[in-house]
């Protein structure tokens, strides 16, 4: 079997163009084949095919969830959706985010997760996985504005009072950007480790800060998806295929691509300067 | 052991390639793949302009290899080379074949001038045979197409000009077309045409519908074809077509082909490939007593 067919079970509006839907799925293996940051390919018979990291999944009561911003054809067919429909995923593909003792050591070190806008999504089930071991961990979830904030209360359900909420514009919680809270964060606490997902320019900005402060981490890159097998090239930055390698790139993979943080490609190949 | 080849200019440190389409979108993938084992390394099929292709889903998987329709999807002959030069210190000192593609023989002739004029490729393989796309693979199918964009595409370029065809049942007048109009070398088969469809979404998976079948399906008949044309004619043949195993490279050797390229089995074991080929190929020529790949080429006749 190579799809693997989901039915929407329910679904609902988050945040301006910002959408969940929860599916069920008969297929146990896939489920406990996912890992925080690793990707499905959602395939909408005869509309598209795109890559989508979920935002939840649960082995015991056969479930996913993806959250998504509408951008295109493909996303707001998946957001127009009616209960009991169809669609096809294949994978889960890539590397996910590493969460080992190893890793998070530190002690009374902080373990930061920062996510920016429709990156908060795949960043949950990530969050749910720390919860697990034993470290001290912040939130930090970054929005333009206050019209594009989601997800908070399941932070909050989660996390208690031990998270950030900013925006560009100050309309909800701390005004700034992702960037200048974790910033704060880091001349304020030790920080041991910092996980990450959100636009690439963000992404950038805050590995140059993090490199600069001698603080490890791992993020969640975004590139076209094509394949997803690792054959077609489609998703390469530098020398690394997004399928295999990635998403999620720790901070020495980071530091030797010199496309990120200024490179995307088009479909076809084309580089497009990030801005 | 000699394992090193040559097919016309182009001096091989042994046979195995990667085939064109795989990783070949960026310059940056070429130079792992190389560095990862391969002989040579060809690019995607390049066109004028920039093409996105088809839209997803552009790959199936079947029990026996994948089938692709990506729709020759690649960022223009232009800005190819333009990232090729930011790293041309690097290709140049490694195998490049570039390959491209065309709707028009001028088209083919545009892209072979401008790859020949920036010095960063070795040869040109003409995709003639392109199962998926309408236009280009009719060059394929036509002998006077494929004699009139080759004897173009020779008059314009230094590179010796290898040309991949297709399974056609007219093979044998297409090859014989493009060798006399100039091509150096044959790479024989692109992938076949060939569908999928998932039985719960009651839809063939790609979204171009049909696609080119490659991987262990079509080896048998790659195979055969590249012994028949290894009858007929006397230019280097180039063996392409679900090559997945040592066994499998040998095969080819044998039946004629002086090279070969992998592009599938890259999906199943990575490009660790390329050293695990060349390490049972060396294997086997040793217990064998071949002290030289030219002696193991075209033995099955």
């Amino acid at each position: 079997m190579y799809y693997v067919r989901c039915s929407l079970k329910s679904k609902r509006e988050e945040a301006k163009d910002i959408f969940s839907c929860t599916f069920s799925l008969n297929d146990i293996k896939f489920l406990q084949r996912l890992m925080p940051g690793r990707f499905v390919m959602v395939w909408l018979p005869g509309i598209d095919e795109f890559p989508l990291s979920p935002s939840d999944y649960n082995v015991s009561n056969s479930t996913l969830r993806l959250t998504f911003k509408v951008r295109g054809l493909g996303t707001r067919s998946l957001s127009s959706l009616s209960v009991g429909s169809s669609i096809f995923i294949r994978g889960p593909y890539g590397n996910g985010f590493r969460v080992s003792k190893h890793i998070l050591q530190g002690g009374s070190k902080l373990v930061l997760v920062a996510g920016g806008g429709i990156g908060l999504a795949p960043l949950i089930p990530l969050i749910k996985d720390l919860l697990q071991q034993d470290v001290k961990l912040h939130v930090v979830c970054g929005f333009r504005s206050s019209n594009e904030v989601f997800f908070i209360n399941e932070i909050t359900n989660l996390l208690g009072d031990s998270h950030t909420v900013s925006t560009d514009d100050g309309s909800l919680g701390v005004k700034g950007t992702v960037v200048d809270v974790v910033q704060n964060l880091l001349n304020k606490r030790k920080v041991s480790y910092v996980y990450a997902c959100g636009p690439e320019m963000m992404l950038y900005k805050l590995h140059r800060v993090l490199l600069d402060k001698g603080v490890p981490h791992q993020m969640s890159v975004e590139r076209y998806v094509k394949c997803a097998l690792g054959i077609c090239g489609a998703c390469v930055i530098d020398g690394l295929r997004l399928c295999k390698e990635g998403p999620v790139f720790n901070d020495v993979h980071l530091k030797g691509l010199k496309e990120f943080g200024r490179y995307k490609r088009s479909a076809s190949g084309v580089r497009e300067p990030l801005l | 052991m000699d394992l090193r080849v040559s097919i016309a200019s182009l001096s091989l440190r042994h046979p195995i390639m990667l085939a064109s389409g795989i990783l070949g979108t960026t310059p940056s993938m070429l130079i792992k793949a190389y560095n990862s084992g391969a002989s040579a390394v060809i690019t995607k099929s390049l066109t004028m302009s920039p093409r996105d292709g088809y839209p997803n889903p552009v790959i199936a998987r079947v029990p026996c290899g994948l089938i692709n329709a990506i729709g020759l999807a690649n960022p223009g002959v232009k800005n190819y080379l333009d990232e090729c030069l930011e790293v041309k210190d690097e290709l140049t000192r490694i195998s490049v074949i570039f390959s491209i593609a065309g709707f028009s023989v001028n088209e083919y002739v545009k892209v072979a001038e401008l790859v020949t004029e920036y010095g960063i490729g070795k040869a040109l393989e003409l995709n003639l045979s392109c199962p998926h796309v309408e236009e280009t693979r009719l060059f394929s199918e036509d002998p006077k197409l494929t004699a009139q964009v080759v004897r173009a595409v020779c008059d314009a370029t230094s590179l010796p000009v290898f040309v991949k065809v297709g399974l056609t049942a007219n093979i044998s007048e297409v090859v014989e077309s493009a060798i006399k109009h100039g091509a150096s070398a044959i790479t024989a088969i692109n992938t076949i045409k060939a569908m999928a469809i998932d039985i719960r979404a009651k839809k063939p998976i790609l979204a171009a519908k049909y696609g080119g079948l490659s991987g262990p399906a079509i080896k048998p008949i790659a195979l055969r074809v590249i012994y028949d044309l290894y009858e007929e004619f006397k230019v280097p043949l180039i063996g392409v077509g679900g090559i997945s195993s040592w066994e499998d490279v040998v095969e080819f050797l044998m039946a004629g082909a002086t090279a070969i390229q992998v592009g599938t089995i890259v999906y199943k074991r990575g490009l660790r490939v390329f050293k695990d080929l060349l390490k049972g190929l060396m294997n086997f020529m040793h217990n064998e007593g071949f002290s030289s790949l030219k002696d193991l080429i075209g033995i099955a006749h």
